[in-house]
């Protein structure tokens, strides 16, 4: 609003009257202070205070009519007027800096005239201006001097500021105090748009750095090597990082470090990681950390370069990989010429996997260490391992090696015994791992699962808590279905030990309240003790074996059905029936091993002990099964041998049931062929397992040469092979047993030691158990790829081919590759049995309900 | 009507070196060359005493005004003195409403004086409440009304008159 009638105003002003007073007592003497010619007079109050008024009064007066319009016009007609005869002619005098500062100083100079324009007009901005919505006082002043001045000289100014700054990559010292105040310039006559700056400057310097670049790089890629190459890109990076923040504005910089990182960076990348004698392979094999490091560094700045790194990474652990691979598999063949034992204890030698962990140990620590975790490095390792660790060698497959290392990290007399429990745990994570590279992870399981029985039956576990610490890794890395057997397999033998001490309970009590029952029970045992002290005088020769007096026998027990349990003894804390220590270890059926169900006629004494535990087992539950393993069982015997013209003293026999069940016909006998040891027991006499038993506990009769009689008196038994017709073939020799040959106790038997293990049951997975277990996955294989296919079509009803493959796999994926073969053959079957139906136009499936 | 702030500004508790910036003194002199000495912080209240800082030596410290009288600047300096105060010690919204009202209780005279003073020495609050007072006067009033109480002469000639009642008429709130 504008008050009318100069109430309290002064006289009217004419135009030209108060302009030239305007100019005279302010704008002129504004000047002559600005360009330092008059020093020091400054304007006083009441001058201020006549040319603001002027200009007030010139506004809102009615006559001779309010001057606005005319004011506003010859402000800025003025400022023009005086950088066109002033500012531009200074300018045009200098070169380079000189004109910079100039420049400079020139521009603060009309700013502060600008401001003083602005109080001493302030009137037109508040209401002239304001109606009128034109452009104020302050962008009248800038546009002025960006027409006018910066138009004529911003090519001079440019080029100026462009040759300081490859100056300063040259290694000049520069004034980047003025540069700076150039570039502010350059972005305050934008008028709060950056188009001025962005076309005039920074694109122009963008260019010359990016030329600068091309030809500095271009020198380095022929001169130096990639170590060198990478010292100066991180250099000139943080160079033009420092200039960029000395005098660029901010969102320059990460343009000019593109554009740097471009040049340098990524043309030339390629070329420097293949780099003969320099080049990444080179760098890893040398483990050059810093300077991989640094390659991480820089090439982590610019998007997707990191990829071609983890290509390069991914082949060269690849090609280490697979050079391992290739060394294992000549081991194995020079093994197998010897023998094909010797090939398979050259396949479960450590060395393999402990090289595979060494390996993994080493790129992890790299990828960790160097290249920050970077998902793109993790992922090209893994992808490296998958294929190297799933190869075939020799005659096992790399998850039977690893399921045989844990083993030895675990097992009694086996690496990791020797090691700390620390070091041992350290072994299994790696493994473990190592092991999420497996696609077979389920011969693992298969294969851990045997090794685990059979440490855990026959005591040769060093260490519980490496054994859970081992299912809690593989239960975090696979999931918990994966572990539930072996975890089953480790609360079996958990209850088995409560289920030890109540029969010793239960037996405690039934032996005190039934007095006429046990009596008879504890004589035959007695008998059998007798029977077999008797037998041994008798025997005169020697040596035969009793059920002897902490020796329990043993065998276990298995159920068939479901709820079915198997048994296996325990040395320890044993029940003692009938004279023999006797204890049990119940095991749940599915979550072991199957174990064949062995037949063999046990002894009195030892078939007694097995009655009351079944009659036991019975009280507990009628819901199961009981069935015994004696292959799984062991036995303790006692007996006195004979030497050097008496009787020596006892000795304690360690053997597995079969073989004291073979052994204990000799407490009535001193001589028998092994067709009526067999008939006794039983047993097949085709079967391995007589066999091994027979060889086990005898040598050949009369075999001559040191080594042999020094076996002499460690057998118990003597094995006469029969003469037979035509002197077939073999008879003799030390691994067939036929059914004429005559075994006999060996009356030279004597033992240095008070206890002795007779040849020790198969600790390690034989090559049939491999095969057992091979035919296990597969068949396992098969439902589960069964049960896939139901899954997905359950769910989705119909669906084609293709579809379903990829779908199958992905649902099986964690556990094993399927395939697409196997999938073909499983969907067929479940054709067949009519789960689902093939659409023949379309090659879809259908899931039948 | 001389030297009214003195008395004030000792009554104010503070008086540290912190505040001597503030505290520097400014002479203001009215049309008819009557001086007022204020603080600075008061006389810059008024923008044209702010940009006349600005723009004349350190030394300045008398400002002799054109176009506002003695009369008027002291009412004017009141008015400026009080709403300094507030940016020190606010006083409730309620409470300064309550002064300003007060404040503008004058003569029809003096009010449309102070519209052009502060117009003249740029304090925007001061011109917006003088003139929303100088708007209340007019509104809900005839024409026949206004023109009774500014005193001012109907030079339309009926016709016109006429014509621009009916161009209003939209504008009639009945």
């Amino acid at each position: 609003m504008m008050p009318g009638g100069a109430v309290m105003g002064g006289p009217s002003v004419p135009l030209d009257e108060g302009w030239s007073l305007i100019m005279e007592n302010g704008f002129k003497p504004l000047v002559a202070t600005l360009d330092g010619a008059a020093s020091g007079a400054q304007t006083s109050a009441e001058t201020w205070i006549s040319v603001h008024t002027t200009v007030y009064q010139m506004c809102i007066q009615k006559s001779p009519g309010p001057y606005s319009r005319e004011l506003y016009e010859r402000v800025g007609e003025a400022l023009d007027k005086y950088l066109e005869t002033v500012t531009l002619p200074a300018l045009r005098e200098l070169y380079a800096e000189f004109m910079l500062t100039e420049l400079v100083r020139r521009w603060e100079n009309h700013k502060n005239m600008v401001k003083w324009i602005q109080r001493i007009f302030k009137y037109l901005d508040r209401f002239y201006v304001r109606r009128l919505e034109i452009a104020n006082l302050e962008t009248v002043g800038y546009t002025v001097f960006l027409n006018r001045v910066f138009q004529t000289v911003k090519n001079d100014v440019r080029s100026a500021v462009l040759d300081i700054v490859q100056r300063e990559r040259d290694g000049d010292v520069v004034d980047q105090s003025l540069v700076k105040k150039v570039v502010d310039l350059f972005v305050e006559m934008g008028l709060s748009n950056t188009e001025v700056y962005s076309d005039e400057l920074e694109r122009p310097l963008l260019e010359a750095t990016a030329a600068f670049y091309q030809r500095q790089s271009a020198q380095w890629v022929e001169d130096d090597s990639f170590p060198a190459f990478m010292l100066k890109a991180e250099a000139c990076l943080a160079a033009e990082q420092a200039r960029a923040a000395a005098y660029l504005v901010p969102r320059t910089k990460e343009r000019l470090l593109r554009t740097v990182e471009h040049e340098v960076l990524v043309v030339h990348q390629q070329r420097m990681l293949d780099k003969d004698t320099s080049g990444l392979i080179t760098l890893l094999v040398n483990d050059a950390r810093e300077d991989l490091s640094r390659l991480f560094r820089l090439y982590a700045r610019v998007a997707d370069a990191l990829q071609p790194i983890a290509t390069t990474l991914k082949r060269h652990v690849h090609a280490e990989g697979m050079e391992l691979v290739r060394e294992q598999k000549a081991r194995v063949e020079a093994a197998s010429k010897t023998s094909s034992a010797a090939a398979s204890a050259a396949a479960d030698k450590p060395d393999f996997i402990q090289a595979l962990l060494a390996l993994h140990d080493r790129y992890t620590d790299l990828v960790s260490s160097c290249f920050g975790e970077h998902p793109t490095f993790t992922r090209a390792l893994k992808e490296a391992f998958e294929v190297f660790v799933n190869q075939q060698v020799g005659k096992s497959s790399t998850a039977e090696l690893f399921a045989g290392y844990c083993d030895e990290l675990l097992r009694v007399k086996g690496a990791g015994a020797r090691m700390s429990e620390e070091d041992v745990e350290e072994q299994l994570d790696k493994l473990v791992q190592l092991f999420a590279y497996l696609s077979d992870k389920d011969v693992f399981q298969e294969f851990s699962r045997k090794q685990l029985a059979k440490r855990l039956l026959m005591d040769r576990s060093h260490s519980d808590d490496a054994e859970s610490f081992l299912i809690t890794k593989l239960k975090e890395r696979c999931g918990a279905h994966f572990t539930s057997k072996l975890e089953g397999m480790i609360t079996d033998m958990t209850l088995s030990k409560d289920v030890q001490e109540a029969f010793q309970v239960w037996f405690a009590n039934k032996a005190s309240n039934m007095e006429d029952v046990s009596s008879p029970a504890t004589g035959a045992a007695g008998a059998a003790e007798g029977g077999a002290a008797g037998a041994a005088p008798a025997a005169a020769t020697g040596a035969a074996a009793a059920a002897g007096t902490p020796a329990p026998p043993a065998s276990a027990a298995v159920a068939a059905d479901v709820p079915a349990m198997a048994v296996a003894p325990v040395s320890s804390s044993g029940v003692r029936t009938n004279g023999l220590d006797f204890a049990v270890r119940v095991l749940t059926t599915g979550h072991w091993p199957t174990y064949a169900q062995d037949k063999i006629t046990l002894p009195p004494e030892l078939y007694q002990s097995e009655q009351v535990f079944r009659e036991y087992y019975n009280t507990r539950t009628a819901q199961r099964v009981l069935r015994f393993v004696h292959a799984l069982g062991k036995v303790w015997l006692t007996t006195t041998y004979y030497a050097n013209g008496r009787w020596g003293g006892k000795v304690e026999l360690a053997c597995s049931t079969h073989q004291a069940c073979v052994m204990m016909l000799f407490n009535d006998a001193e001589s028998l062929t092994y067709g009526k040891i067999c008939e006794m027991l039983g047993l097949d006499p085709a079967a391995d397992v007589s066999k091994g038993t027979m060889l086990s506990l005898s040598t050949i009769s009369g075999a001559s040469g040191s080594k042999a009689r020094a076996q002499q008196s460690q057998s118990v038994l003597l094995r006469a092979p029969a003469v037979a017709a035509g002197g077939a073939a073999g008879s003799g020799s030390s691994t067939h047993v036929g059914v004429n040959d005559v075994f006999s106790v060996n009356v030279k038997f004597s033992s240095q030691r008070p206890k002795l293990k007779l040849k020790p049951l198969h600790a390690k997975i034989t090559d049939a158990e491999k095969e057992a277990a091979q035919s296990t996955v597969h068949e396992d294989r098969r439902h589960a790829v069964e049960a896939a296919i139901v899954r997905v079509m359950k769910q989705h009803k119909r669906m084609p081919h293709n579809q379903l493959v990829v779908q199958v796999s992905e649902l099986l994926m964690p556990v094993f590759k399927p395939d697409p073969p196997l999938i073909r053959s499983r969907i067929d079957e479940l054709i067949t049995r009519e789960y689902i139906k093939r659409d023949p136009d379309v090659h879809v499936y259908e899931y039948l309900a | 009507m001389t030297d009214m702030a003195p008395a004030n500004d000792e009554a104010m508790p503070m008086a540290t070196n912190e505040e001597a910036p503030s505290k520097r003194m400014i002479t203001i002199l009215s049309q008819d060359k009557e001086k007022f000495v204020v603080e600075k912080g008061v006389a810059t209240m008024a923008t044209l005493i702010e940009d006349l800082l600005a723009d004349v030596g350190e030394g300045e410290d008398k400002i002799p005004l054109q176009n506002v009288d003695a009369r008027i600047l002291a009412k004017v300096i009141e008015y400026m003195k009080y709403h300094f105060k507030l940016t020190e010690t606010p006083q409730p919204e309620d409470e300064v409403r309550r002064w300003d009202r007060e404040f503008v209780r004058v003569d029809k005279s003096t009010l449309f004086h102070l519209v052009l003073a502060a117009n003249y020495l740029n304090i925007q609050s001061l011109l917006d409440l003088t003139t929303q007072t100088v708007a209340e006067l007019i509104k809900g009033k005839t024409p026949e009304q206004i023109r009774a109480e500014f005193g001012i002469v109907n030079d339309f000639t009926p016709e016109e008159e006429e014509e621009i009642k009916r161009d209003n008429a939209w504008s009639e709130d009945r």
